[in-house]
């Protein structure tokens, strides 16, 4: 074992508990999970500044487990053709700035990928983990303005995407 | 704060226990639930993820050195390492005996013509309600505090902590989910640390670094043979384990 391989190992004790249940969350299977981690903190390794706070990789893990995981949800859905099998979610949508209601679990995991990556993950954040939007704000290094924005277009185009298949 | 932190608020927590989530958490029995969920995930994560990932991990992480290596960021300790938290520092094998922690640290040797082989150090601290201090041989600590541990080793070996506490039972503390944890040498902030059990008494740890993981079971035969429960309290003979071993012990009184 090298120093260098034991770096990563002790980085992997530090960080892989929290990339394995961000995954096990969003994906709800622990063999998903699993493979979700690996890659995860691989791209860790690759990407990450050195020194970084712990904070901050604590940040950084959020917003690219979730990605991941979201680009996971759709590639399974893709492969398997049968909307009941993407993971599906608790969905509270009474935290939404304007009080809408979705329902539809499988139609909302549906409606989501077709959002660009940050979308995805401020309303992951925000529908899902119930996030306040000064702290989605922090975990995806963007401003709270645009969190409420991309919210808000989520929502709206959601909402119209539910109608067209409702009709 | 009144409502429940997110998962997200819960994790930044777990980095400082003085946030405002940390401090809601604290209260709040629902989020300790959830704390001890996320454990137990972490736990699975031990058994399961790691051992079935690591070889991958290894295989594939990138093999470019970083023109830094990452810092490994324990804020809290790192202020009262400073103060040099030498405790117990013993030589390999069969000379086993205490060192100087002046040596230890680096200082003038009593024999600078014949050196010696560098000591095991193993420096323990002692985190409760948000305070962290470090922890000398027969110290009172509270009986549910949480251990940090660093070690010094004069050579790469396979580290392990365990204790015995007063009844005659001994606990694997550290590494969690393996018996040994591969340290290189020299000195090293270990990951994670070990959660007393809460229940006030004398308890006695054993830091053992061998030159090949050690099974818990003569661990535990090796414990149990050298010290008993009416005679932990005294300084401890070196436990009888493979050449090349070197170890260290320390008495914590676990205070209500």
């Amino acid at each position: 074992v090298t120093p260098e391989q034991r770096r990563v190992v002790e980085l992997y004790d530090q960080y892989g508990p929290v990339i394995y249940r961000r995954s096990l969350k969003l994906l709800r299977d622990p063999g998903l999970a699993q493979d979700a981690t690996q890659e995860v903190f691989l791209t860790l390794l690759k990407e990450m500044p050195r020194e970084t706070h712990p904070r901050s990789v604590l940040a950084w893990i959020f917003r690219t487990t979730t990605r991941h995981c979201m680009n996971v949800i759709r590639e399974t859905g893709r492969r398997q053709r049968r909307e009941d099998q993407v993971a599906t979610y608790d969905w509270d949508l009474s935290v939404s700035p304007d009080q809408e209601t979705l329902g539809d679990r499988r139609l909302a995991a549906a409606v989501l990928e077709r959002f660009d990556p940050t979308t995805q993950a401020v309303a992951v954040a925000v529908l899902v983990d119930g996030m306040p939007h000064d702290e989605v704000a922090r975990a995806l290094d963007v401003s709270r303005k645009t969190v409420g924005r991309k919210l808000a277009r989520f929502l709206d185009r959601a909402r119209k995407h539910l109608v067209r298949s409702a009709t | 704060m009144t409502t429940c932190p997110s998962d997200f608020a819960l994790e930044e927590s777990l980095l400082d226990d003085d946030s405002e989530a940390g401090r809601h958490v604290a209260t709040c029995p629902l989020c300790a639930q959830r704390l001890g969920e996320m454990e137990v995930q972490r736990q699975h994560f031990r058994r399961v993820v790691r051992p079935h990932t690591i070889d991958a991990i290894l295989a594939r992480a990138p093999t470019t050195r970083p023109a830094a290596s990452w810092k490994v960021w324990m804020a809290s300790l790192a202020s009262v390492s400073a103060l040099a938290a030498v405790l117990i520092v013993m030589t390999p094998g069969a000379e086993t005996r205490p060192v100087p922690t002046e040596h230890a640290k680096g200082g003038p040797s009593s024999q600078p013509a014949s050196p010696a082989p560098s000591p095991f150090v193993l420096s323990v601290f002692a985190g409760s309600h948000g305070v962290v201090h470090p922890v000398a041989d027969g110290d009172e600590i509270p009986a549910g505090a949480e251990l940090r541990f660093r070690v010094g080793t004069p050579h790469a070996c396979w580290l392990t902590i365990a204790s015995l506490d007063d009844k005659g039972a001994v606990s694997h503390l550290y590494p969690a989910g393996a018996p040994a944890f591969s340290v290189p040498g020299g000195n090293a902030e270990l990951q994670g640390g070990a959660l007393l059990d809460g229940v006030p008494g004398a308890e006695r740890l054993f830091a053992v670094c061998t030159p090949a993981p050690v099974a818990p079971e003569e661990l535990s035969r090796a414990i149990q043979s050298s010290v008993t429960p009416s005679s932990m309290a005294h300084a401890a003979p070196p436990l009888a384990l493979p050449d090349g071993t070197v170890q260290s012990t320390l008495l914590l009184r676990k205070g209500p």
